[in-house]
């Protein structure tokens, strides 16, 4: 089996919705509703912590997750990207638990700021691939042989 | 309140911070690397086919890193202030953020793509 983890998240899920849907008293039609919300929000945190195990064991590698591609050094735009979209949503967090509820618009400015961050980053990319294209030079392309 | 809201509010405190913390912790230990964060790439005169570029100290990008630090930081003492909204941020913020990203990439576009376009005005104009 390769991947352990995952089947048991889905058999515990599985579990807690059979023991919502046969021991919990009630409605059936609320206890289906109540059965596919545990069993979404179980499996939900069961993936995540998984993904988080995973990245803090080393088996999922973050380590080039700020590199640049070609030099290998850290690069500015996606650090910048990586703070306003953690700002962001540990933003919308705070809001959606202090107020129960989500935000009834998400205003301009926050998707100003993602735009900005996500524009510099695409613009930065741009600069450094037309930087990288190799420019043709007569001495070094190779002769042309016609097919005999 | 219901179970299932707290169960729900427990469950994204613990994979939010939890993805933050182990984010965090990885750049304090160098598991993510930051290195050359402040220093540009130079461009060669035929791109890719060319020596090492090697690299300088960017003011763009210190400044940038300042800004950003500044405004994220901003933003989220806002947030904490009053958690039940989104905050206003000022227009000159926005504005700010958006002139010290636009002198990032005409410092970064200067010092790659600069030797290339020199080189090609020296062999249109010898």
């Amino acid at each position: 089996m390769k991947n352990p983890e995952f089947v048991a998240s889905v058999v515990l899920a599985i579990i807690a919705a059979l023991v919502i849907a046969i021991w919990v008293p009630g409605d059936g039609a609320i206890k289906v509703r109540l059965a596919i919300s545990y069993t979404g929000l179980i499996m939900l945190f069961l993936f995540g912590f998984l993904i988080l195990a995973g990245i803090a064991s080393g088996k999922i590698d973050i380590s080039q997750l700020l590199a640049e591609k070609e030099s290998g050094g850290a690069s500015m735009s996606r650090f910048q990207l990586m703070i306003f979209t953690f700002v962001i949503a540990l933003s919308l967090f705070l809001i959606v638990v202090s107020k129960g509820d989500f935000p009834t618009q998400i205003p301009n400015q926050v998707l100003e700021i993602l735009g900005i961050s996500a524009t510099t980053y695409g613009v930065s990319k741009g600069i450094q691939a037309t930087s990288n294209d190799k420019v043709a030079s007569p001495q070094t392309t190779p002769p042309v042989v016609p097919p005999k | 309140m219901h179970p299932l809201s707290v169960m729900a509010r427990w469950e994204g405190l613990i994979l939010l911070s939890g993805f933050f913390g182990l984010v965090v912790w990885k750049l304090l230990t160098g598991g993510i690397s930051l290195d050359q964060l402040l220093e540009g790439d130079i461009g060669t005169a035929n791109g890719a086919g060319g020596s090492d570029p090697g690299t300088y100290v960017s003011i763009g990008r210190a400044q940038s890193l300042a800004i950003t630090a500044f405004a994220a930081l901003y933003y989220l003492l806002q947030v904490l202030q009053n958690p039940t909204q989104f905050p206003q941020l000022p227009a000159s913020l926005i504005n700010l953020l958006m002139g010290s990203q636009a002198v990032y990439l005409a410092g970064k576009a200067q010092a790659m793509l600069g030797p290339r376009i020199k080189s090609f005005l020296q062999r249109r104009m010898p």
